[in-house]
């Protein structure tokens, strides 16, 4: 099947910034993705160019098979919902549902409006009066009735609470079994999302550093857990992503599979061998000192 | 299970019917993009009306100045909603290119609009004697006296270039921030004082009186036009590089 985007050497500079740093890699249809990686590290400005609204530096981005730039026909098939969304002053609710009715071919009202009743939104409330997460609720509404063949949430649910995020995982998991479409879901709630995204793109500083299906990458990481010097000699031979130290104890992040034997290996060293999760992972491999603080965090 | 089916989208030309799409974005809510302008004008109206009513023959069939509010608010309201529209249409997945034609549409269509209706109103205010309180509210210059349909380009080239002008600082606005407006602001009264300073150093401004009595017919629905254009083009120009 033909990849829905296609982006080949992709560099964006801003000033002395690289913002996406020779990026390439394709998105299918019909796949849910998770498009991780720290602040500034280039998840927004690379939706923005496969949405035709920012500007390539260097290399080439098909969207449906042509440039986005300028091109009707390519982006009324996607539909970019951003965390800090914008909506006219004399817009209420409904103005908003409405104008976003006619800018997406698929639209769906029926289900736009069972989401209304869902999120509980108050139609007839002018936008600009809205609640951090009440406003959330509305773009998030818009991407998901959009049923766009490309659709992009960037940070979609800031403010939202958990019952409404969940919600929205819900609504989302199913509408995308009825309606099966590429979806690429941005977000730093990285534990949130890993059993719904199905293919992971991390970038970091503006590069791809990772380019896989989830479950290739679930049994690929682990972390162990146990006295120093026993985590040193399991870690010799192997390829660490990330360790941090807490007194005797040490958690190191190891990349490759762990068959039966290492297993038993680590027992008899008094480690503890876990699958790591998704976000173990991203802060493994994007991890600075910043990130530390975090870490020693889940290791309590 | 309905697989959504993803059309190839060869890059064409430009769709009408997008530019038609966005233009109803932009009217999503449209008792306000209408009804503010013609709300503030009417305020001025009434309160016309009471001073006119209250003052009686006193003033006699003076000529007020209350229709420039339709033009002014005309300006900020064009200058508003390019500005605001733009983050929420180009930011979901319109063309920077059709929700400018459709911007510059809708605002046409508004300025015929609006001037067909105060050509409407123009005729009753002579059919009432000036709203029966001898009231010169949208008959208020040399040029709108003739009851000939010409009289609805008066009304309407003008609203045109101050839409157009709205545009053009909305884009502004836009793409350069208050930065833009600024610099802009300062350019403005840089280029008119210019002008004014270079006619006073001529000492032409007789002559240039004269000319501007003279020609107010073509001055306003021919010569405003090449003001209107470059409003135009030059709104394009800059919004081509906005991002949302």
């Amino acid at each position: 099947m033909n990849p829905v985007v296609e982006v080949r050497g992709l560099s964006r500079r801003f000033g002395d910034t690289m913002a996406l740093d020779e990026v390439t890699f394709a998105l299918r249809p019909n796949v849910i993705y998770g498009l991780l990686g720290r602040n500034g590290a280039g998840k927004t400005t690379l939706m923005q160019i496969l949405t035709g609204q920012q500007f390539v530096s260097t290399g080439t981005v098909r969207v449906m098979g042509s440039a986005p730039l300028e091109n009707d026909a390519a982006l009324a098939q996607t539909c970019f919902v951003r965390e800090n969304q914008r909506y006219p002053d004399w817009f209420k609710v409904m103005h908003a549902l409405r104008a976003a009715s006619y800018l997406f071919p698929r639209w769906d009202q029926d289900y736009a409006d069972s989401l209304v009743d869902d999120f509980r939104l108050p139609r007839s409330r002018q936008v600009r009066k809205l609640s951090r997460g009440t406003l959330s609720a509305v773009g998030v509404i818009i991407g998901l009735a959009s049923r766009a063949p490309l659709t992009f949430f960037d940070e979609p649910y800031l403010g939202l609470d958990a019952v409404a995020r969940q919600l929205f995982y819900d609504r989302l998991l199913a509408d995308y079994a009825e309606h099966p479409r590429t979806v690429v879901l941005s977000t730093h709630l990285i534990d949130e999302v890993a059993d719904l995204v199905e293919h992971v793109l991390l970038l970091d500083r503006g590069r791809l550093v990772l380019d896989e299906a989830s479950d290739h990458l679930r049994g690929q990481v682990v972390t162990v857990t146990g006295p120093s010097a026993a985590v040193q000699s399991f870690a010799a031979d192997r390829t660490e992503l990330h360790r941090t130290s807490i007194g005797p104890v040490t958690r190191a992040t190891l990349r490759g599979a762990v068959d039966e034997q290492t297993k038993a290996f680590a027992d008899r060293l008094g480690l503890r061998v876990e699958p790591a999760s998704l976000q173990q992972l991203v802060v493994s491999l994007t991890g600075g000192p910043a990130m530390d603080h975090g870490s020693k965090e889940s290791l309590r | 299970m309905t697989t959504i089916a993803i059309d190839r989208a060869p890059r064409t030309g430009l769709p009408l019917s997008r530019v038609v799409t966005v233009a109803r974005v932009l009217l999503a809510n449209w008792p306000a993009a209408l009804g503010f302008p013609l709300g503030i004008m009417g305020t001025s109206f009434a309160i016309n009306v009471l001073i006119f009513g209250a003052v009686g023959d006193a003033i006699g069939n003076a000529p007020t100045g209350g229709l420039g509010s339709l033009y002014v608010v005309q300006l900020i309201v064009c200058w508003q909603g390019l500005y605001q529209h733009f983050s929420f249409a180009v930011g979901l997945n319109a063309t920077r290119r059709s929700y400018y034609l459709a911007a510059v549409l809708v605002a046409l269509a508004q300025s015929l609009l609006f001037g067909l209706f105060l050509y409407a109103c123009r005729f009753i205010e002579h059919a009432t004697g000036g709203w029966g309180v001898n009231l010169r509210f949208f008959d208020p210059l040399p040029l709108t006296h003739s009851a000939s349909p010409v009289t609805i380009l008066v009304y309407t080239v003008p609203l045109v270039l101050v839409s157009t002008a709205g545009i053009f600082f909305g884009s502004v606005n836009r793409r350069w921030g208050p930065m833009g407006i600024f610099v802009l602001s300062v350019l403005t009264i840089v280029i008119l004082g210019g002008l004014a300073a270079l006619v006073t150093y001529l000492n032409d401004w007789p002559e240039v009186g004269s000319w501007f009595a003279r020609s107010w017919l073509s001055l306003t629905i021919g010569w405003s036009l090449i003001p209107t254009v470059l409003a135009a083009v030059g709104g394009w120009l800059v919004l081509r590089r906005a991002v949302p």
